[in-house]
């Protein structure tokens, strides 16, 4: 009798210990595995990110503090647009010019930005929207050479001074009245 | 007297005695064979299951710290920094592209306005990376000249769309004639559009309006804090 039983018994036992035991563990080791090659792979990525960040942190680094400056300069945070008057009419004066009649604005990029077509959005992640532009008008009186000159002063100067009007009337004499619009820009941190 | 009987290590024999040796039959239980082999297998089976188990925890474990020490040392300064600096970057090449220089329009003006072409009113208006718009007001004293100078601006390729308008003589005369007379000139507009690419900012000024004395000027012009000329 003990002799059929214990088989049996035994057979039982394998059945249990298959089904209930290993193979819901199998079921667990497949989603562990699962698990550990998402994490290997995040940090995976992880890995190579911070490689990335260490080394364009490096390349920033690698520009000289004088670079820096001058690109400070080109894109500030925050215009200042009493010192690039003042520096204006450090210019205008000289060259001998008179300088006056200005005028200061903030412009709406409305232009600029129907004027970036899609695929310089594309490609260039900022559009002249992101920046606040401030306008300035203002009158100089000169000579034809000294206005070019001045022109060519301000074409050149670090902090960017987009000219976009030119107005003037030759005269009889020398001395004319040269109207101008320069746009700076300023990129504001973002939030 | 004793009865003395005599040993012999030959074992004495009895009639009717039980075999020291029983001749056992051996039987093999198939049944009871798969029973301990599945058993056996199973418990060898729940084992490794079991080692596997503890080795994948293990990983996941070994994964989940590698993560976290990744991300500690995943600093958000340093991607603000980089981003902040790449946007400088990426904005410094927005305007510097898109930079002209204006008198590189004089220049082109100088250079392709005929002799007896007078200009008496300038106007440009660029808006960044858009065209720019050019509006003269000039004076000649012959038909032959404006006819020349349209020839000119439309051949040289500088100026697009150029529209000569308002062409009138200064007597107040037809400017339906072939020539104006002698003492009149013909006033004339001009409408020309120019590609942005055609005037780039590219930090040489141009020779032919610049002369000896302007440039001596520049290099005195460096000014102020803001504005310093390169």
């Amino acid at each position: 009798m003990i002799r059929t039983i214990t088989p049996i018994f035994s057979i039982v036992i394998a059945l249990v210990i298959f089904f209930f035991f290993a193979k819901p563990m199998f079921a667990e080791i497949k989603v562990l595995q699962g698990e550990t090659e998402q994490y290997e792979e995040a940090a995976g990525k992880a890995v190579e990110l911070n490689q990335t960040l260490a080394s364009l942190i490096n390349k920033k680094r690698s520009y000289s503090a004088d670079d820096l400056e001058r690109l400070d300069a080109l894109v500030p945070s925050e215009l200042e647009e009493v010192k690039v008057l003042t520096d204006l009419s450090e210019i205008a004066r000289s060259h001998n010019m008179l300088f006056g009649n200005i005028k200061v604005a903030n412009a709406e990029n409305s232009k600029a930005t129907d004027a970036t077509t899609d695929e310089q959005a594309s490609t260039q992640s900022l559009t002249y929207n992101d920046f606040t532009t401030t306008i300035i008008d203002f009158s100089l009186i000169g000579t034809y050479e000294q206005f070019k000159s001045f022109l060519a002063d301000i074409e050149k100067s670090l902090v960017l001074l987009e000219t976009t009007s030119i107005n003037f009337d030759s005269g009889e004499g020398q001395l004319q009245q040269y109207t101008l619009s320069v746009q700076i820009y300023s990129l504001p941190p973002r939030e | 007297m004793a009865d003395f009987s005599r040993s012999s290590f030959i074992p004495k024999e009895t009639t009717g005695a039980v075999p020291s040796r029983v001749r056992r039959r051996r039987t093999f239980h198939i049944f009871g064979f798969i029973a301990t082999t599945m058993l056996v297998g199973s418990l060898a089976l729940a084992a490794g299951v079991y080692f596997l188990k503890t080795s994948a925890q293990k990983g996941l474990d070994d994964a989940k710290q590698s993560l976290i020490e990744q991300d500690n040392l995943f600093k958000q300064e340093s991607i603000s920094e980089v981003r902040e600096f790449d946007r400088k970057l990426k904005a410094a090449e927005l305007l510097i592209n898109n930079h002209i220089s204006p008198l590189k329009i004089f220049a082109a003006l100088e250079k392709e306005t005929k002799q007896k072409v007078q200009f008496t009113a300038f106007e440009v208006e660029h808006t960044p990376t858009l065209e720019v718009i050019l509006n003269l007001q000039g004076t000649t004293p012959e038909f032959k000249s404006l006819a020349l100078q349209e020839i000119t601006f439309s051949e040289n390729g500088v100026l697009r769309d150029v529209v000569f308008s308002e062409v009138s003589t200064n007597d107040g005369s037809s400017p339906d004639r072939k020539s104006a007379s002698a003492d009149s000139s013909i006033n004339f507009n001009l409408k020309g559009t120019l590609s942005p690419d055609t005037i780039p900012y590219d930090g040489v000024t141009p020779t032919t309006i610049i002369s000896a004395d302007t440039n001596a000027l520049f290099t005195s012009a460096v000014l102020g804090d803001s504005i310093t000329i390169e």
